[in-house]
């Protein structure tokens, strides 16, 4: 994490969100891991109730570029609201605030959660995370946590987001033709690989048994651990409903496993985690919805990489890792030809 | 689309100027990057895409529009009146081997056209899956001739110790 110096002096907004007094801002944290929102931390001093409290929040600001196209963050404000009524381990969110003036852009609060955060990167080989010992718990927590997510009751929260995309197969097809329009918007769907494949998948989803929350992101680098257990999930920007073999496709990928052992998420091998999933949540894994909601990943990933393209030609992104994605866009056509292979040879 | 060669080393150089350059307070380093924008800043104009690479991706490009029209034509699919220039272009063989970047896009945009097409009409196309089969078999060689160029990505861990 890099200090960050704001010219916009929030004192006097946070105390009265706070409810404080005498707050004195010590100090704000900008990290630059995060390659979406923006996210601060925000080290606080102040008098509540004649108490004197020393705290750190942590608020996250619609971002300016990088991979993700400009959307509503308070969406994601109110789904992480439903998702702790609904038991699901998350940051616990304080206010939300749409209004730019105050802090450039509209941003929410939220409590920080104490722990760490394991990163790798997915373009190449990663040593093996965690220790032994907090291992089996850390797996322990990643599965269940998951399969809360897919079985967390979404009609009847009051989350309001995401929209339900309808019955069926739907989901997916407006799922493939967003991504669509974000790679057209970004120019790149005039390559033929990105037109066929999209094609393709359009006219060979299968049918969604469960529609269910998917996170989009979950993996190692979205979770904080400590002693040996997951504190919160978090990054739910690519949150949305569909069939949760996305998620699972999105998990037991290459891109998230130790180099050496092969263990997914540098927890456990594919094996022990569809035992326990399946097991834990009753849905039945499906080998062919794996691989084809795999294809529906990388065109998930072809957006993101796209727009980020875009931005860095744009000058909306002086991030020199926007460069580099638009050089990933190649990697992932070739991967994304492996996948619809193997579908169309199955 | 892609990222211009221009575009690559002006947005590498804002960043090194801007950001890494006031950051380094090593003499040696502080030259050394110095030297490295003024280099960067010297092969803007120098440098471009290579023409083998473009020219693969046009090869492919017009293949796949020249299989999916005979297709759309023996089973009787109209062709949009845009596109048929596009087939009575050269033969793969004939390509020139300074084939531009502006006439890549318009062949893969055809292209792109001709396959959206397939799919609209697949219910239409007789021998849908064979074409189909036959188009992917040609973007995997792509893909694989592609590969080729990829480096290993630089390992931060390394750099770190």
């Amino acid at each position: 994490m890099e200090p960050e110096t704001q010219a916009v002096d929030l004192t006097a907004y946070l105390s009265e969100k706070i409810g404080a007094d005498n707050l004195v801002v010590n100090g704000i944290t900008k990290v630059e891991q995060g390659m979406s929102s923006e996210t601060f931390f925000f080290d606080l001093s102040y008098t509540k109730n004649q108490n004197e409290v020393r705290e750190e929040i942590v608020i996250k600001r619609e971002p300016s570029g990088g991979i993700l196209e400009t959307y509503d963050l308070s969406k994601e404000f109110r789904l992480l609201n439903s998702l702790i009524a609904g038991g699901i381990t998350v940051p616990q969110v304080l206010w939300n605030e749409p209004d730019a003036k105050i802090f450039e852009r509209p941003f929410y609060a939220m409590k920080k959660v104490e722990g760490d955060v394991f990163n790798v990167d997915p373009r190449r080989p990663s040593k093996l995370m965690f220790n032994d010992d907090e291992r089996p718990s850390l797996a322990g927590d990643f599965v269940s946590n998951i399969v809360k997510i897919h079985n967390f009751d979404w009609k009847n929260s009051d989350m309001g987001f995401p929209a339900d995309p309808g019955k069926d197969n739907e989901a997916v097809i407006r799922q493939i033709e967003q991504h669509e329009q974000a790679i057209d918007r970004a120019g790149y769907r005039s390559l033929p690989i990105i037109a066929m494949s999209i094609n393709w998948l359009k006219q060979n989803s299968p049918e969604i048994d469960r529609l269910s929350i998917v996170h989009g992101d979950y993996r190692i680098g979205n979770f904080i651990s400590k002693g040996g257990r997951i504190q919160a999930v978090i990054d739910w920007e690519m949150c949305h409903l569909g069939d949760p073999h996305e998620d699972l496709a999105y998990i037991l990928s290459p891109a998230w496993r130790s180099a050496d052992e092969g263990l997914v998420n540098h927890l456990m091998t594919e094996g022990e985690f569809i035992k326990k999933y399946q097991e834990m949540s009753g849905i039945s894994v499906d080998p062919y919805k794996l691989l084809y909601y795999g294809g529906i990943n990388i065109i998930r990933g072809l957006d993101l990489m796209c727009t980020a393209a875009k931005n860095f030609t744009h000058g909306q992104s002086s991030d020199l890792r926007d460069g580099i994605h638009a050089m990933t866009v190649d990697f992932l056509l070739e991967a994304l030809m492996g996948v619809i292979t193997m579908l169309t040879a199955s | 689309m892609k990222v211009s060669i221009k575009t690559y080393i002006s947005n590498i150089n804002d960043v090194l100027a801007n950001i890494v350059l006031p950051s380094v307070d090593m003499g040696f380093a502080k030259i050394q990057l110095s030297y490295a924008i003024d280099m960067l800043n010297q092969l803007q104009n120098r440098v471009e895409y290579r023409h083998d690479v473009i020219k693969d991706d046009y090869i492919a490009a017009k293949a796949i529009l020249d299989l999916i029209c005979v297709a759309l034509n023996d089973n009787h699919v109209d062709i949009p009146k845009d596109i048929i220039h596009h087939i009575e272009s050269n033969s793969p063989d004939g390509v020139a081997d300074t084939i531009s970047e502006d006439e890549l896009t318009r062949m893969e945009t055809a292209s792109t056209k001709v396959l959206d097409l397939m799919y609209e009409n697949s219910t239409q196309i007789n021998n849908f899956n064979e074409i189909e089969k036959n188009v992917l078999s040609l973007l995997r060689q792509l893909t694989k001739k592609k590969a080729g160029l990829r480096v290993p990505t630089i390992n931060l861990e390394l750099l770190e110790s």
